[in-house]
């Protein structure tokens, strides 16, 4: 275990700034972006979707004239008191959903950053280290392939994700303890319109689960990267694109049929069942998801990848 | 004594192009082998073998283990430094040893410190911020903390300033060489391991010319810097090499005993490089 440990301390070490620094300057900036646009700048948005900006007093010298007077401009905060207003007087049905779809757009930049974060780690994984020849130096150590490689995927499919929920959660509580401040600004209760709805600890456990549930269901095409990584000798990116690119032609031409491209592009997205929303997500989908053929298919295909990049780093003559 | 390595018939070829021959041989336990061979001989290609890393044809033994399974076992035992600079320019030197310390049983993490305290190493930097030389002894401290029954350098020094040189084979026989473990040194800088030495290889174009340990060099071989009267005599015994040296010829005689040599000339043993100049060009003219 500890060798282990050491392997995704490694990992770490090398790929800190896309692990750590690049999840974490994009929550840091959405919190900028979010505290300037909610309190230092008045960003006024009129119903036309024309904006003007103004900062503290100087709001004549850039303000666009209007044609039509009659337009309603109001600013960002103002809005967004206004919408604490609503869910405040709303049921706690709706107050859950509200705060779920504010949660969920507030994650979103992470979530998205996060997959090609692990694209591209993926990608590299096994590539660069035959490109800088330090892979003589990894393999005289008693190190077998199988421990590096999974250090490899560990660090890519557990480590990042965990450390972009943790910029995620985050991210999550500032923008709740902002509105927190509108809450109060707009005399509503700060729990029970805020907070208690946005359940965090369950949102939170969503997340994880939601993740986890998508690395099974594209398992196959991160094992895809990871072959091409083990086995490219020169641009690793043109192969993990082109030959499924090459294959999809192929097979239109050829067959006539779109299996593959359709089996690569669901695997692409979120499994069809699973809702990106807490508030809906249930054990059902997932039993659901897990009873499918598909799923197993694809993992029998990820981990052929995968024995594949395993053999390839045992066997190849390391120059 | 006992076999560290045994190899027996190990062919290897790269496309069409036979690298090793039918080569064969054996290291003993506690020796420092040479294995001298000029580019393209092989060298690497024989020490990759025994490392596991590349596939071969015949059979070979390392520490009883066939290299071509269960590399990280062996490498428990095993420790080589290759011919080109491998160590992680990214990584930083605490960070290297750290490392080394997290995945080898048998790292000596005190002893690294010790060692690297006696260089200008800046622990901090990373490895891509060193000299060349700095990188060699970085990698040298790693290596001879790291308690191994085998030890294999593949043209450790290349590149290296003369000093840097020097210090590497002083500390190598000094600092670690015990007796007990076994070293093999491959490069084509002959003269700066002749004095390490137990045991002497020579490769060429993918054979085995020469096999002999350093003891016996000096009873199979010897160099004679023939009188002018003498050199019809001598070349009656059949010289395996002979050369210009100072206005004398001067042959090398190899198994002729020694009485009927003593008489036409001086006597001396060959330096590695002067016998492998004789084999070498003795084995191309054949």
């Amino acid at each position: 275990m500890s060798q282990f440990t050491t392997l995704l301390k490694r990992e770490f070490w090398e790929h800190r700034s896309i692990f750590l620094f690049v999840p974490v300057a994009i929550s840091v900036f959405l919190v900028l972006m979010m505290a300037l646009s909610l309190f230092v700048v008045n960003m006024e948005v009129r119903e036309d979707a024309n904006m003007t900006i103004s900062i503290g007093g100087d709001r004549h010298e850039t303000r666009v004239e209007l044609e039509d007077d009659t337009q309603v401009i109001r600013s960002m905060r103002d809005i967004y008191i206004a919408k604490i207003r609503e869910i405040a007087a709303s049921d706690r049905e709706y107050r859950v959903a509200q705060i779920n779809r504010f949660l969920i757009a507030v994650s979103g930049p992470v979530k998205i950053v996060l997959m090609f974060v692990i694209f591209f780690y993926l990608l590299g994984s096994l590539y660069e280290e035959r490109k800088n020849r330090s892979i003589l130096f990894w393999k005289s150590m008693p190190v077998s392939d199988f421990s590096a490689i999974c250090s490899k995927l560990t660090s890519a499919l557990v480590v990042a994700p965990l450390i972009a929920l943790a910029c995620i959660a985050f991210t999550e509580i500032c923008a709740l303890l902002m509105a927190s401040v509108l809450a109060a600004m707009a005399d509503t209760e700060i729990w029970a319109v805020i907070w208690s709805p946005a359940n965090l600890f369950s949102h939170w456990g969503f997340l994880a689960a939601f993740f986890a549930m998508q690395v099974i269901w594209s398992w196959p095409l991160f094992g895809w990267i990871l072959f091409v990584s083990a086995f490219s000798r020169a641009i690793p990116l043109m192969w993990v694109v082109g030959v499924p690119i090459a294959v999809f032609i192929a097979e239109k031409i050829l067959f006539s049929v779109g299996w593959f491209g359709e089996f690569v592009a669901r695997h692409m997205k979120p499994y069809g069942g699973l809702s990106v929303s807490a508030a809906n997500m249930d054990a059902l989908q997932i039993v659901d998801m897990l009873s499918d053929v598909d799923l197993w298919v694809g993992v029998l295909i990820g981990i052929l990848f995968l024995y594949g990049a395993i053999w390839k780093r045992g066997s190849s003559d390391a120059t | 004594m006992s076999s560290v390595v045994r190899a027996r018939n190990v062919s290897k070829s790269y496309s069409g192009f036979a690298a090793l021959r039918n080569v064969n041989f054996d290291i003993q336990k506690g020796s420092i082998v040479g294995l001298i061979g000029p580019n393209g001989a092989g060298k690497t290609t024989t020490l990759k073998s025994l490392l596991g890393l590349c596939n071969f044809e015949g059979e070979l033994e390392v520490l009883g283990r066939d290299p071509r399974h269960g590399r990280h076992h062996l490498m428990e035992r095993v420790c080589f430094i290759a011919d080109v600079g491998i160590l992680p320019g990214w990584m930083k030197v605490n960070q290297v040893v750290e490392f080394v310390k997290g995945v080898h049983p048998r790292f000596n993490e005190k002893r690294a410190w010790e060692l690297l305290d006696t260089t200008s190493i800046p622990f901090n930097k990373k490895i891509k911020n060193l000299s060349k030389g700095m990188i060699t002894q970085l990698h040298l401290a790693l290596v001879m903390s790291i308690n191994v029954e085998l030890l294999v350098l593949d043209e450790p020094t290349l590149g290296l300033d003369i000093l840097y040189r020097k210090e590497f084979y002083d500390r190598l026989l000094n600092d670690y060489f015990d007796g007990e473990r076994s070293i093999i040194i491959s490069t084509h800088q002959v003269e700066e391991i002749e004095a390490l030495l137990s045991h002497l290889l020579f490769i060429d174009k993918g054979e085995i010319v020469l096999d002999s340990p350093m003891a016996e060099l000096a009873d199979r071989y010897i160099e004679v810097l023939v009188n002018g009267d003498d050199v019809e005599t001598a070349l009656q015994l059949n010289p395996i090499y002979e050369r210009e040296m100072l206005g004398r010829k001067g042959m090398l005689f190899k198994d002729v005993e020694r009485d009927k040599l003593v008489d036409l000339g001086e006597l001396h043993v060959p330096s590695i490089s002067d016998l492998f100049v004789a084999i070498m060009k003795g084995d191309r003219t054949q």
